[in-house]
């Protein structure tokens, strides 16, 4: 089973890039979880046997917008990409304590939209929101197009943080 | 983060610009000249958030669930306290099995979050780790078992809530909807299996090594003649204290501090005090179900026990009693005849405390004849906690004084989680800096 998962808070700016990804999903008809990104519930999402496509706002320095790929089973994330999740445990978190209880699910992949802007109660950027853009249609694309292996790393030997999508 | 500092200097200054594993984001500041504590400020910077003024103007029917958004750990206290205030003021007595169900509901939340603080935030300190993930690589067991209890409590408050986080369920008079018997049944299975891991896990958290560190503590709690407190009691210390909730704010003063969003809460004419899962225990030790008190005994815990360190220990043996407590609500539940008693609005004010994970929790509101809110007051645990951790610490610096600026930095951050404190609801972080002149 291919679990999508947009995760963030629409009420702090860029953060909701991963909720806005999930919604567009849905009303192109594809099943998306939104989620707090809360780390011990997102870790009740998945089963051993599931691939998950997870997305959501990261900070790594990068310029607003920009895209990466992410594929935290092939190489562990960097723990402070994810830290402004609720009370310092999210996705990273998740991810990590999954693997030390041999939890991770079959793939997982998480597309990473460069944030900037957290204000409460700020609409996101115009680059972020150029980026949901990009990544619902990449989604859209990579499972219409071969359902059965949305998630093949394009490129397996490629640096996670740095593999622009188009 | 933690600035430059000399260790094993007597005066300095050791700055933690952001301490983990705390609910929320603050800092500490400890000044100290030659071996002693000059000055210990709990700085709280997160922005006032002003629930109390936005309430202003309302619907009573609306305080339960704007309350509930102040925290996302604790959203059952606060609609509970809302709820019960707003009951008192009108005279409104919920129905026995809608006060079964709140205990439900209510035991639910303390199952959740102290889960979340014995094993995520605060074990890691004891078993020298830096976070729950490094701690799950090494006690795998102890980390799924405690996975699965969290995800016990949040499926009790998912099912009598609507959802896990700022439920929706709870409203003035009752609830909005209330299950049927056969809809909690299945609910037992998993809590007997979760009681037999919080009973042996007990033994588990008595083995950690606990600081040799007591303090003469005012222990603030809510009392009731038959059961361990939960929605209801008397305010009680062991000092003597013995008041209604209509009388807290005759006998609690909050002040204003420079340093700090959050107010520090006294007792006039005396000082600060400790609420919580200690307090609970140490004043409400009889009324702990066998289960409990054998939970106790696993990790030797009796009352009074006067170190704040073993405070994870309470908090477990609590856990033993909030899993027994669901197991009894479900076995005596029945449905009511309606899921919530009908009442007339009309002008009044009315109070209520209730114990929250991390201690009492105290509401006040003022409504006219329709219902409208006119003034209201809320007064969160870590509030009340604030100015007994600055005096923790206080205490605790000046034997560490000897210790590597590390050590002394990770025990002053241990002292601070004691508390469990929720900063983010005390108006979020902990930075931490020592001042050694």
């Amino acid at each position: 089973m291919t679990l999508i998962i947009g995760c963030g808070n629409t009420d702090r700016g860029d953060d909701g890039a991963g909720i806005l990804v999930a919604r567009r999903l849905h009303d192109l008809g594809v099943d998306a979880i939104e989620h707090s990104g809360d780390g011990l519930a997102l870790l009740d999402l998945w089963n051993p046997d599931d691939e998950v496509i997870l997305v959501d706002a990261v900070v790594s320095g990068k310029k607003p917008g920009t895209l990466s790929i992410l594929d935290p089973i092939l190489r562990p994330l960097a723990a402070e990409t994810f830290r402004c999740s609720t009370h310092s445990f999210g996705p990273w978190e998740a991810i990590e304590l999954a693997r030390a209880l041999d939890r991770l699910p079959k793939r997982i992949e998480i597309y990473g939209i460069e944030a900037a802007n957290f204000e409460v109660g700020a609409e996101p950027s115009t680059e972020v929101l150029a980026a949901v853009g990009r990544v619902v249609e990449n989604i859209a694309l990579t499972l219409t197009n071969s359902p059965a292996t949305a998630l093949a790393p394009t490129e397996p030997s490629r640096s996670p943080f740095s593999r622009p999508l188009m | 983060m933690i600035e430059s500092v000399e260790p094993r200097k007597k005066s300095g200054t050791i700055k933690v610009d952001y301490m983990a594993r705390v609910e929320g984001e603050g800092a500490l500041d400890i000044k100290l000249k030659n071996g002693q504590v000059q000055d210990v400020k709990l700085k709280i910077f997160e922005p006032p958030r002003l629930f109390e003024a936005l309430l202003h103007g309302r619907h009573f029917t609306e305080v339960p669930d704007i309350t509930a958004r102040i925290c996302g750990i604790c959203p059952i206290a606060y609609q509970m306290t809302s709820v019960h205030a707003i009951e008192r003021a009108l005279g409104i007595t919920a129905h026995p099995m809608v006060r079964l169900l709140r205990r439900l509901l209510y035991s639910g939340e303390w199952i959740e979050s102290h889960v979340l603080h014995i094993y995520m935030l605060h074990a890691p300190d004891f078993l020298g780790y830096r976070d729950f993930v490094e701690l799950a690589k090494d006690y795998p067991q102890e980390a799924t078992e405690a996975l699965r209890m969290k995800k016990l409590g949040n499926r009790i408050m998912s099912l009598l809530g609507g959802r896990e986080i700022h439920p929706v369920s709870v409203t003035i008079g009752g609830f909005y909807k209330v299950p049927s018997k056969a809809d909690l049944l299945p609910l037992v299975d998993e809590l007997k299996a979760a009681l037999d891991i919080a009973l042996a896990k007990t033994k588990f958290l008595g083995g950690f090594e606990y600081p040799d560190f007591e303090q003469a503590y005012e222990f603030v709690a809510l009392s009731h003649p038959d059961e361990y407190p939960l929605n209801e009691g008397r305010l009680v210390s062991n000092r003597g204290l013995n008041i209604d909730a209509s009388q807290y704010e005759d006998r609690f003063v909050e002040l204003h501090v420079k340093h700090s969003h959050a107010l520090h809460s006294v007792i006039r004419g005396r000082d600060s005090y400790q609420v919580g899962p200690l307090a609970r225990f140490n004043l409400n030790y009889g009324k702990l179900p066998v289960v409990a008190q054998q939970a106790a005994d696993l990790c030797d815990l009796r009352p009074p026990c006067l170190n704040p360190f073993k405070s994870i220990l309470a908090r477990a043996v609590e856990t033993v009693f909030a899993i027994d407590e669901c197991l009894r609500v479900i076995k005596e539940y029945e449905p009511p005849p309606a899921p919530k008693v009908s009442y007339e609005v009309r002008a009044s004010t009315g109070q209520a405390i209730t114990e929250a994970p991390r201690g009492i929790q105290y509401n006040r509101f003022s409504f006219d004849d329709n219902g409208l809110i006119l003034s209201s007051r809320i007064v969160p645990p870590t509030s009340q906690n604030q100015k007994r951790i600055e005096d923790d610490l206080r205490s605790l610096v000046p034997a560490l004084i000897e210790q590597p600026m590390d050590e002394l930095t990770r025990r002053c951050e241990q002292a601070v989680r004691n508390y469990d404190p929720c900063i983010s609801c005390a108006t979020h972080f902990l930075k931490i800096k020592v001042d050694r002149e």
